[in-house]
């Protein structure tokens, strides 16, 4: 009996691209547009999860981008994968600063609606001028609007390389022991490898797209192991049951372990069952595609497959999609029925006729200026060598003690008015004092040149308006739409 | 006392705002390259 009869809705690869990896990621791109474009009553959540599972559309992301990147890498000399690995992270940089800059112009001189609002995010980097702007987007502290999260990407794609470099010489543990290291040091000291663009804090989140890479560097050897080894039959049938274990967990709100909640409460973020749960469901999620790969193909395909091939476009016009539907006439965030349907289909359209038009147009559009290697070498250098030194003077990347003291929330110099401990600082890795009213008050004392304010900010915070010597400061969101963090509210110079 | 500075934080509205710390860098320390560039 032939292998196909056998298994008549398995997938089977035919082209050079696993077109699985491109379903995935094109099926995160609609995730992450329904989640991003805020109706609360639509029935897209059904698909979506709302980001009320285990793991979302990010972890897709990252993972997907790692195993494909491996897979090109593992074919190619290894000259050629990392000027292709340098090239593809200075088009995310360009296209993070692309933005980032859009996007603050917009805020700046429109009264549009943003996804981050710029008035909001902005003041405190504006307040040293247009240069301070400039200068903070240009080395990737200061990007908002979704551009932090491709910069993030650019460096994770530049530790790839290394990774890659060691995958050829037959070392992999380095670059496996080196992201398990700086995974730990993040759970263990996070501000010993914050940086600032922290949506998606790189410590914690590096490990999926390392292992992504190892995955896609490997497979051959991985896949061999497997059938040798454990049985591939046995090991998928093993990584299902215990995917749907969880998924009864969930359902029945944590009741079997009700532990689970704690993974997930700070967004210093992928704590350790954070992190195996999303490995777990990444491969459930590629087995499910491998054996139904036939039915999913014909339902869903002409929709994801496309956003996944093209997934760095997609990206980036989910993000002009996203501003462009919350400001049109009648959108509401508390629209229900057939019109909240309506809003994320309208979205889900704009984006995979953007893709398609892209592709009919490819053929006529002129090559980007990112074709020169030795050009992007020296650009790249000469870039994150600034990035460095920005970090190390602003002391952000790397703790520095001589600069910079520490005021915790529990030194006398505070005075509380309404705020009070926070319940179980265990999670959320020390003290906080919180307020969960209008005009509490906060207020400390220092002596210094320089101050940043650091506080929790996660999704459903409030605002706070923040005063300096008695001269507003202006008003802060705490807000932010995924992950949860402390992170800088506010930072001033005084000059 | 000479040369301090206050900073207060006051809620706008009822949902959370969690206070963590404040980071002050001090009054002797001079500025780095870049960030004396950054400053007007």
């Amino acid at each position: 009996m032939s292998h196909a009869f056998r298994r008549p809705w398995r997938y089977m690869q035919t082209g050079a691209r696993d077109d699985r990896l491109d379903f995935m990621r094109g099926y995160a791109i609609l995730v992450m547009l329904v989640n991003h474009i805020v109706v609360t009553h639509s029935v897209f959540h059904l698909f979506s999860g709302n980001v009320n599972f285990y793991i979302s559309a990010a972890e897709v992301f990252f993972t997907t981008s790692g195993v494909v990147l491996g897979m090109i890498s593992a074919h190619k000399p290894v000259y050629e994968a990392s000027r292709r690995m340098l090239k593809r992270a200075f088009e995310l940089y360009l296209v993070a600063l692309f933005i980032a800059l859009v996007f603050a112009l917009i805020g700046w001189f429109t009264n549009f609606q943003l996804w981050f609002d710029a008035r909001e995010t902005m003041p405190a980097f504006m307040d040293h001028g247009k240069l301070d702007f400039i200068l903070t987007n240009l080395t990737g502290y200061n990007l908002f609007h979704g551009g932090e999260i491709l910069f993030t990407y650019s460096i994770f794609i530049l530790f790839g390389i290394f990774a890659v470099w060691a995958f050829y010489e037959k070392r992999p543990w380095i670059p496996l022991m080196a992201s398990a290291l700086i995974y730990v040091i993040g759970q263990l000291n996070p501000s010993a490898v914050w940086l600032p663009f922290d949506t998606f804090p790189l410590a914690g989140w590096q490990p999926l797209f390392i292992f992504g890479l190892f995955i896609g560097y490997h497979r051959a050897q991985i896949t061999t192991f497997i059938q040798a080894h454990v049985g591939q039959r046995r090991l998928e049938i093993a990584v299902l049951l215990l995917a749907l274990f969880f998924i009864l967990v969930r359902a029945t709100d944590y009741a079997l372990m009700p532990q689970i909640p704690t993974w997930y409460t700070d967004g210093l973020d992928m704590y350790p069952g954070h992190l195996a749960l999303a490995i777990l469901y990444l491969t459930a999620a590629f087995v499910l595609v491998t054996r139904l790969w036939k039915p999913l193909h014909a339902l869903l395909g002409w929709l994801v497959i496309p956003l996944g091939r093209r997934s760095l476009w997609a990206f980036t016009v989910h993000i002009f999609v996203i501003v462009i539907v919350i400001n049109l006439p009648g959108f509401t965030n508390q629209a229900t029925g057939l019109a909240a349907a309506l809003w994320h289909a309208l979205a889900i359209a704009l984006v995979w006729l953007s893709v398609k038009m892209r592709e009919w147009a490819k053929a006529s559009l002129p090559r980007p200026l990112t074709t020169r290697p030795m050009a992007f070498g020296s650009f790249m250098l000469v870039l994150f060598g600034v990035i460095g030194l920005h970090q190390i003077t602003n002391c952000s990347a790397f703790p520095c003690p001589s600069d910079y003291v520490r005021i915790d929330d529990v030194s006398p110099v505070w005075r509380w008015q309404g705020f009070a401990p926070v319940e179980m600082p265990q999670a959320y890795g020390g003290s906080l004092h919180v307020a969960q009213h209008k005009a509490a008050v906060a207020e400390a004392w220092f002596v210094g040149t320089a101050v940043e304010l650091f506080a929790w900010r996660g999704r459903g915070g409030g605002k706070a308006e923040i005063f300096l010597d008695n001269r507003s400061l202006g008003e802060f969101d705490f807000s932010v739409p995924r992950g949860a963090s402390s992170a800088i509210a506010c930072s001033h110079y005084m000059t | 006392m000479p040369g301090h500075h206050t900073i207060r934080v006051v809620s706008q509205d009822e949902r959370p705002i969690k206070v963590d710390y404040l980071r002050v860098r001090q009054a002797d320390t001079t500025p780095g390259v870049l960030e004396s560039l950054f400053r007007r």
